[in-house]
């Protein structure tokens, strides 16, 4: 956060703070600040992971420590796998992202002034579209039953409507990918803002072309922020399980859809809870290395 | 940041063309055929009609889930704000080291993935033994937005120079008023965009809903129900319907934080 | 002066607008080979942007700019034989010192051992020997300006534009880097334009200074010039804390020029006022500094009046009085401090005086 001197930081702070009166007042608004985030937010986290480590026994959840889920994670023949196919899933949707919006964040921020603002708020409103919707609209495009399948067929490209458009993976990513775009391209957009015009005017001052100029001075300059952008959809993709039952069928099966159905049909809250902390330290880890990836591409 | 040669004009022109036509082509085809039906491999272009409208209007199912949406949005919005202001107020004025503690709480829910946020409750709830509903449903929402109106708020809050509020005091104000005539009136447009945006996110919201809600539904859930059954009309005007509200909501956000960003 | 000043670039008729708005009128200047020229003007004046368009950053909406007397209005910023010393530096965040005083020689595709040899040799040319292998945030803000410096001066370019580049430093470290530029652009011998807000600066530094207001040059001239014979009312007031004084222009006469005023008569010598048409109103300029209290019998010119107030500042002590005949003007005069005090104290009734040579007019 910005500290500086003129800020309403700690200079006000002092002058609000020397008349706040006693320590046991002050104690009590620590207290008051606390509750509810504690109650609501770190207290379940807490129970949630501590209930990964109980265990299901013919449907009654036993209230022992063990690590018997986090093994049958390792040992089971499917979890694992499909874990890392849904990493590997994820990361291709934040590459797709970052790939296409790119790109066009690079073209909003090259434009001037009313155009520019326009056209992000264009880019950008998606983003709060229903996410339902998005999924249903292209479901109801990609679908053997779906409109571009009748298009086809309509026009005579094919006899038949194609099946490989929709429930599989590659559906799944490509879904993901749209709805995610948004996500990848602000942070991307806000980088590229943030670089001074008289960096870049300074670079071609010295000679260099615009490829150069890109290579050297915008890129590592918002290399950044695209980093920020495909973390946050690795992020986002991940955890959905909607999208992945929605456009994946039978064949999209995803690691946020066993977790679902273990607090679903499958009712094995216990395992769900383990399968869940595998995944937040799956989302950890990728903040982690787009943080350090970010730093060691920036100035110390 | 610059300005871009012809060539590579065209060719990122050319990338968002496309982009955009994914982005929306879809929310399109469903607006279209909420109006029309599409028989024997064609649109029918003679039945132009507002039937799936009318008949949206008396299905009682969907008039409740837009008054339950309406409803959890417009609680867990103002819990968020008075929350999230009196927190943003907290961490400005505490000078100690815990308090980035405190904020990587508020954070939290947002930043993880939904599904975590929405079991972690999920599994809270149980234990707590609070049966779910709507008010679990608000609960969700009001720590899924809670971030958003506290960055909001705090951020301006920390735009505020502090020789203002020095000089109220100088001044003889006390610290409540100085917070109704000083503070108050420069957040109160940060106050309404962390509303619009949180409301906005609230109407959506559907990953952390599904997962703590009882047997009441929100719009985007009675939608997904709706939409396992395969493709109606009917569906297709719901999805206008909710389309043009959120439009509407994300463009006045816009605006609104276009507004009260400080430049 | 021995050889005859060879033009380097040129401006002729050159306008700027943005949409619509004509922020530089018609401009003609002649930037001489191997000059230091300084250009003046408070913000708005459209200096940054005579800056800008020879710099190649801003295209002129009409007029031709010329290089070695071909156009180069059309040429792109990155093949201009210019380098531009930013106002804010815009050095690269992401580049250590090396690669940024590099970055010029690499984009050209110069061998990368060549580049450390030049490197080495302008960071020790800007004392900055040692620090190559730091980040620019870690360096002051002086550190900076010269880092700024080399990066512009490494490709050899046969013109530097300096974009108010001492405006963010302190007043000893600028005054410091006054001197350092002056003594780097005699080393070099490359041409420099400097855009400046500071009159002060300007007169230290410029062999000509081209003194700017409402997108139109007022003058252009050595500091002496400017200083002492400005062409306009504008120039005068610039340049420190001339003395006005309304006068209608009388006859030629030995000495100069018979001029009236509400204050008397005054004798003005020197050239400046001699293609002024007789009768017309205009402006006696008088420095403070030309001003002798008391005596001045035989003075050229003289008025009496009362001392209004008399302070202190530093090496001079600066006198304000109110001719008796007009008590609503204040002159200024500036005299040499004296461990004694002032020869004169409030209240009094003197004769200001001052020689003809030491006066000038322009026209109102």
């Amino acid at each position: 956060m910005p500290r500086g001197d003129g800020l309403m930081s700690a200079r006000a702070v002092e002058a609000v703070e020397a008349e706040a009166g006693s320590p046991g007042y002050r104690a009590l608004i620590t207290i008051l600040a606390y509750a509810l985030p504690v109650a609501f937010i770190l207290l379940p986290l807490i129970l949630f992971l501590i209930q990964s480590f109980f265990y299901v026994d013919h449907g009654d959840i036993v209230r022992e420590l063990t690590l018997r889920n986090y093994e049958r994670f390792f040992t089971g023949p499917a979890f694992l796998p499909v874990f890392l196919k849904t990493c590997a899933l994820c990361l291709g949707v934040a590459v797709i992202t970052v790939l296409v919006g790119y790109p066009v964040a690079l073209l909003i921020a090259s434009l001037a002034g009313r155009r520019k603002y326009v056209l992000m708020v264009i880019f950008v409103v998606p983003l709060m579209m229903s996410y339902i919707i998005k999924i249903y609209a292209i479901r109801a495009i990609l679908g053997s039953n779906g409109f571009l399948n009748r298009i086809l067929l309509f026009l005579g490209v094919i006899d038949e409507p194609l099946t490989f458009l929709i429930f599989n993976l590659q559906a799944v990513m490509l879904t993901l990918a749209v709805i995610l775009l948004p996500f990848a391209m602000l942070p991307i957009f806000i980088a590229l803002e943030r670089i001074p015009r008289s960096l870049v005017d300074a670079s071609f001052d010295l000679g260099a072309s615009g490829l150069q100029t890109f290579r050297d001075v915008i890129w590592p300059l918002s290399a950044q922020g695209t980093i920020v952008g495909g973390t946050f959809v690795f992020v986002l993709a991940i955890g959905d399980f909607i999208t992945p039952q929605m456009v994946g069928g039978a064949n999209g099966f995803t690691f946020g859809r066993i977790i679902y159905s273990q607090f679903g049909f499958a009712f094995n809250w216990p395992f769900g809870a383990a399968l869940s902390v595998i995944l937040l330290v799956a989302v950890l880890i990728a903040l982690g290395a787009g943080s350090l990836l970010a730093r060691t591409r920036h100035q110390p | 940041m610059m300005r871009l040669s012809t060539g590579a004009l065209v060719v990122l022109g050319a990338i968002a063309g496309f982009v955009l036509l994914v982005l929306y082509g879809p929310l399109f085809v469903a607006i279209f055929f909420s109006f029309f039906r599409f028989e024997n491999n064609a649109v029918q272009w003679d039945s132009f009609s507002f039937d799936a409208y009318q008949s949206l209007m008396h299905d009682e199912g969907i008039i409740d889930a837009v008054l339950n949406t309406l409803l959890v949005g417009g609680v867990s919005v103002s819990l968020a704000l008075v929350l999230g202001t009196a927190l943003a107020f907290y961490y400005n004025a505490s000078r100690s080291r815990h308090r980035d503690f405190l904020q990587l709480l508020i954070f939290l829910p947002f930043l993880m993935p939904p599904i975590i946020t929405g079991l972690s409750l999920l599994v809270f709830f149980r234990e707590a033994d609070i049966p779910r509903s709507l008010v679990t449903v608000i609960i969700g929402h009001t720590v899924f937005v809670l971030a958003l109106a506290y960055r909001i708020v705090l951020t301006r809050l920390q735009t505020i120079r502090a020789s203002l509020v020095e000089a109220s005091l100088d001044l003889g104000a006390s610290r409540w008023q100085t917070f109704r005539f000083v503070l108050a009136p420069s957040l109160m447009s940060a106050l309404g965009a962390s509303a619009i945006l949180a409301f906005a996110l609230s109407f959506d919201e559907t990953l952390i809903t599904l997962l703590v809600t009882g047997t009441a539904s929100t719009l985007p859930m009675r939608l997904w129900a709706m939409m396992r059954l395969g493709f109606t009309p009917d569906i297709n005007a719901l999805v206008t319907i909710i389309l043009v509200g959120s439009t509407g909501l994300a463009l006045l956000a816009i605006r609104f934080v276009g507004v009260a960003a400080p430049r | 002066m021995a050889d005859a000043p060879k033009t380097l670039v040129e401006l002729r008729q050159v306008t700027r607008s943005y949409s619509g708005v004509e922020v530089l009128h018609p401009v003609d200047l002649a930037l001489r080979d191997g000059e230091f020229m300084t250009v003046l003007g408070p913000s708005g004046s459209g200096k940054t942007t005579i800056l800008r368009i020879i710099g190649g950053l801003v295209r002129p909406t009409s007029g031709a700019v010329l290089l070695d007397g071909a156009d180069i209005a059309t040429m792109p910023i990155n093949r201009r034989p210019f380098n531009t010393v930013f106002q804010d530096y815009a050095l690269f965040p992401h580049m250590t010192v090396e690669a940024n005083v590099g970055y010029g020689l690499r984009v050209r595709g110069e061998r990368r051992a060549r580049i450390r040899d030049r490197v080495a040799e302008t960071l020790s040319l800007v004392a900055l020997e040692g620090f190559g292998g730091r980040y620019p945030a870690q360096l002051s803000g002086g550190q900076q300006q010269r880092v700024a410096l080399a990066r512009a001066i490494i490709c050899e370019p046969r013109l530097i534009l300096l974009d108010e580049p001492l405006g963010a430093l302190d007043a000893a470290l600028r005054r410091q880097m006054q001197q350092f530029l002056k003594r780097l652009q005699k080393e070099i011998r490359t041409t420099f334009l400097f855009v400046t807000h500071d009159q002060e600066e300007a007169v230290t530094m410029a062999d000509r200074i081209c003194v700017m207001n409402h997108g139109r040059i007022e003058q252009i001239g050595s500091p002496e010039e400017v200083y002492y014979r400005p062409t306009n009312e504008y120039v005068a007031r610039f340049f420190g804390d001339n003395n006005l004084i309304d006068v209608s222009i009388g006859g030629v006469e030995d000495a100069g020029r018979a001029l009236a005023g509400k204050l008397g008569a005054f004798h003005c010598a020197g050239d400046s006022s001699s293609d002024i048409a007789e009768g017309r109103p205009g402006k006696l300029l008088v420095r403070p500094e030309a001003i002798v209290i008391g005596g001045g019998e035989g003075a050229d010119n003289r008025v009496r009046v009362r001392i209004e107030d008399v302070s202190f500042v530093g090496p001079v002590s600066q006198v304000l009085a109110r001719p008796l005949a007009d008590p609503g003007q204040v002159l200024m005069v500036k005299l040499q401090s004296r461990a004694a005090g002032a020869p004169v104290a409030a209240g009094e009734e003197v004769d200001l005086a001052w020689s003809a040579g030491e006066c000038h007019v322009v026209t109102a």
